[in-house]
């Protein structure tokens, strides 16, 4: 090992090379990312996750959410997820600046959650997220996610019924024995709230400027082929 | 790849091919692989001139990747024939012809318009498990075989058992890297897709729980070969704790091979 020296010094200059250009360069220019200020809402974009679905993204990452389902939307033109419907525009670095943890994922075994608030909306999307995690099966026949029924608890009715009680969302052969309730656990309602909040703001001015945007003759193709139905 | 490269030459009894090439694969590996990760990001929220670089570091990989596979290879020629003897040489160069399978197949991946198909899709899975498994396991599997009879001085129970592993987790994890990159292709394919729709418009894209349908076929047949895999995992616990508890035998004791080599005998 009389090259020791040398052989030091060339792996420090590979790692400082390397650490440099995807670590310290790109952590710089996130650094410079800003909401954007919108004067006609009043709101400044990306807005921040209101608490109870702050507490839901943990229950997300607990459950390992991210292993089946990514929370990126591919740009126009690469890949179909606009068509899908996974997001009007492809995700961009702000969408993700409140964001301790970014959980973009690798793996699409489910689809993309991204946008996945602006599916399900209000009381029937949190119905369908409470049927869903029930059992896939209700809303997405043929799905391979497993059901979440700990997320919920079985339990006998003392005195009177629970507010709380979601069995009346379920279908007949999921109902619990006479005298039972079945009501969303904390945990169950931190995730759905997250979910429910999951979705990213229209287009910022800045990026606008940028290569995000289809060219013309594709956006003409996209509007096209947009077939909402098919936002699954 | 050290590993590789001390076993090689260590059980064939020659050095290695070139000094040089492996120096020269050491470093372009030093200074190219630590980039090449970012081609998982290749069209997500990161900066496009990144994934670019990535993509040119993991097509640079082609070099650390040739240098290395042809320096084993020339290495191993005209001394084959000991991997009809060697438990850990067959581990070993299994190992090694899948580490520039499954690196050239990586590199592929990287171009962006294959990533546009197997991006989130059951072939990186494949990809993943042919680099940590195929490579990196088999080739310390092979080292275990090499180094635990020197440590304790006792000689491995059962070359039937060494076999069965062999070729219980080589099958196993061929069968596995097969099904699981038809159905990412398949499955990226299709995700991508834009079928002509009934209105003569190109457009509507294929359901997603028809896709996920369509994996569910190859989701087996990995069971299968997960299945096929822990067999060969459960020889090898076997042998292993056989060969823990075994007594230690007397005076000199030989190798356990796969079967007699006449030329690896030494002479009285």
């Amino acid at each position: 090992m009389n090259r020791a020296p040398l052989i030091f010094l060339g792996i420090f200059f590979a790692l400082a090379f390397s650490w440099t250009g995807i670590v310290l360069t790109n952590h710089l220019s996130y650094a410079k990312l800003q909401p954007v200020f919108d004067e006609t809402e009043g709101k400044a974009f990306p807005q921040k996750l209101p608490g109870n679905a702050e507490r839901g993204k943990e229950v997300y990452r607990d459950l390992g959410c991210v292993y089946c389902h990514t929370q990126q939307v591919r740009q126009p033109g690469y890949g179909t997820d606009i068509e899908r419907g996974w997001g009007e525009r492809g995700s961009v670095a702000r969408d993700y600046i409140h964001e301790k943890r970014v959980y973009l994922g690798s793996m699409r075994t489910g689809p993309d959650l991204r946008n996945v608030g602006a599916r399900f909306v209000g009381d029937a999307g949190r119905d369908w997220h409470i049927q869903h995690f029930y059992d896939p099966q209700i809303t997405s026949k043929g799905s391979i996610m497993p059901p979440f029924r700990f997320l919920f608890e079985t339990r006998s009715i003392v005195g009177e019924a629970s507010p709380r009680a979601v069995q009346a969302k379920l279908p007949a052969q999921y109902q619990p024995p006479a005298g039972h309730e079945i009501v969303l656990t904390q945990r169950g309602e931190d995730l759905i709230s997250y979910l429910l909040a999951l979705k990213d703001p229209a287009l910022y001015p800045e990026e606008a400027a940028r290569v995000y945007v289809p060219k013309p003759e594709s956006a003409e193709k996209k509007t096209e082929s947009a077939h909402p139905e098919a936002a699954k | 790849m050290a590993a590789i490269y001390y076993f090689l030459p260590k059980v064939l009894g020659k050095p290695i091919h070139s000094y040089y090439l492996s120096v020269l694969g050491f470093w372009s590996l030093a200074i190219f692989y630590n980039w090449a990760g970012v081609h998982h990001l290749i069209g997500g929220p990161v900066p496009v001139w990144v994934q670019t670089a990535g993509i040119a570091a993991s097509f640079m990989m082609v070099v650390p990747v040739i240098v290395t596979g042809l320096n084993q290879h020339l290495t191993l020629v005209g001394a084959a024939s000991a991997l009809k003897y060697s438990p850990t040489l067959r581990f070993i160069v299994f190992g090694g012809v899948n580490y520039t399978l499954t690196s050239l197949a990586g590199s592929l991946m990287a171009m962006r318009s294959w990533a546009e198909i197997t991006h989130f899709t059951h072939y990186t899975v494949a990809h993943a498990h042919h680099g940590m498994y195929a490579f990196f396991t088999m080739v310390m599997f092979g080292s275990i075989y090499y180094i635990l009879p020197r440590i304790i001085l006792k000689e491995w129970p059962s070359a039937k058992l060494i076999s069965l592993h062999f070729w219980a987790t080589a099958g196993g994890i061929t069968l596995y890297v097969v099904v699981m990159s038809i159905a990412g292709i398949q499955q990226g394919l299709a995700m991508n897709a834009l079928p002509v729709g009934a209105d003569g418009h190109a457009g509507s894209p294929i359901p997603f729980l028809t896709i996920v349908a369509n994996t569910i076929q190859w989701l087996e047949l990995r069971t299968v070969a997960g299945v096929v895999i822990a067999i060969g995992h459960i020889a090898f616990a076997i042998n292993f704790t056989w060969m823990l508890v075994k007594p230690r035998q007397p005076g000199t004791s030989e190798p356990t091979l796969f079967r007699h080599a006449p030329d690896l005998e030494v002479a009285p």
